[in-house]
């Protein structure tokens, strides 16, 4: 189960690649999303991975509210 | 002790060494064949998973190909109750041999679907604000999708989201002799692998999962039948 977590994560990652304000948010089970925060288009890209769909609502939400945070926006 | 005698042991002595001395030449060679071999087979097979390399000019007619080809549908599961209807989905599909053509990528998919282009109708009487739209292969569970925040979309209002919404802008630094370099913020295009969806089959489906109105209030997707 660690294995497919770690798995999942480092796809994650390199789905979004280095370089970017890039979030990666693990909720219950296997369920992980990993996410940018647009700062122009208040928008948020997000993929997840073993997510229940409900699950990965707030996952997702809760992983933009995260790249929201990190990301400057005032040097957009 | 005579000379005859002497020259009999060395000679005895070289030809029960030679034996020796041959395995390990055999071995050598064996080991030698085997890696060229392996090393031959795996040259091969990473060959031929190589994508064809296209000239720009032939890039950018595949992308235009692309760009006018049919858009086909994107099913779509929805809650009866969602306040955010989708009114139409529809994709771009290409052979995973123009996929790596174009992103320079491979795959396993025989077919790749672009991100979707998806047509919204508020259907509420609120002013929606925000909404989250998910694209889910619900076997696999991998889904892909966008929060959006601070838009207004007035009751009866319809609102486009087009592909470029699903995808991550890059920023690249643009460097001139005359003034300092700056960071500009690109879109990719067609030929992004960010613009593909890595998982394919009838099963892919649209959704809103999230919407969220003017007075604070939300609506939050349910499980059910289709959804999931």
């Amino acid at each position: 189960m660690k294995r497919r977590l770690l798995i999942s994560t480092l796809a994650l990652l390199l789905f979004f690649g280095a370089g970017s304000v890039a979030t990666t948010i693990v909720s219950a089970q296997n369920c992980a999303c990993g996410c940018v925060w647009n700062c122009t288009d208040n928008r948020c890209q997000f993929y997840c991975d073993q997510c229940t769909i409900l699950e990965e609502v707030m996952a997702s939400g809760a992983c933009c509210d995260g790249a929201k945070r990190i990301t400057d926006c005032g040097l957009e | 002790v005579p000379i005859s005698f002497l020259k009999y042991k060395e000679k005895q002595q070289l030809n029960s060494e030679t034996p020796w001395h041959r395995k390990t030449i055999l071995v050598a060679g064996a080991s030698l064949c085997l890696f060229s071999i392996i090393a031959l087979t795996l040259g091969f097979k990473t060959n031929s998973q190589q994508p064809q390399v296209l000239s720009k000019n032939n890039k950018d007619s595949l992308i235009r190909y692309v760009e006018n080809s049919q858009d086909l549908p994107l099913r779509v599961a929805e809650n009866d109750d969602c306040p955010l209807r989708i009114v139409q989905a529809t994709v771009k599909e290409i052979p995973g041999s123009d996929f790596s053509m174009l992103t320079g990528r491979t795959t396993d998919l025989v077919t790749v679907s672009s991100v979707p282009e998806v047509k919204l109708l508020n259907t509420s009487g609120e002013t929606i604000t925000g909404f989250v739209v998910v694209v889910r292969e619900p076997q696999l569970r991998i889904t892909r999708g966008f929060v959006q925040e601070k838009i207004s979309i007035d009751p009866g209002e319809s609102y486009l989201i087009k592909r470029q919404h699903f995808v991550k802008s890059e920023k690249t630094t643009i460097a001139s002799a005359n003034g300092p370099a700056r960071q500009s913020t690109v879109l990719p295009g067609l030929d992004s692998e960010e613009y593909w969806l890595k998982f394919g089959g009838s099963d892919v489906f649209v959704t809103i999962g999230k919407v969220t109105f003017k007075s604070g209030s939300s609506w939050l997707i349910k499980e059910g039948s289709e959804v999931r």
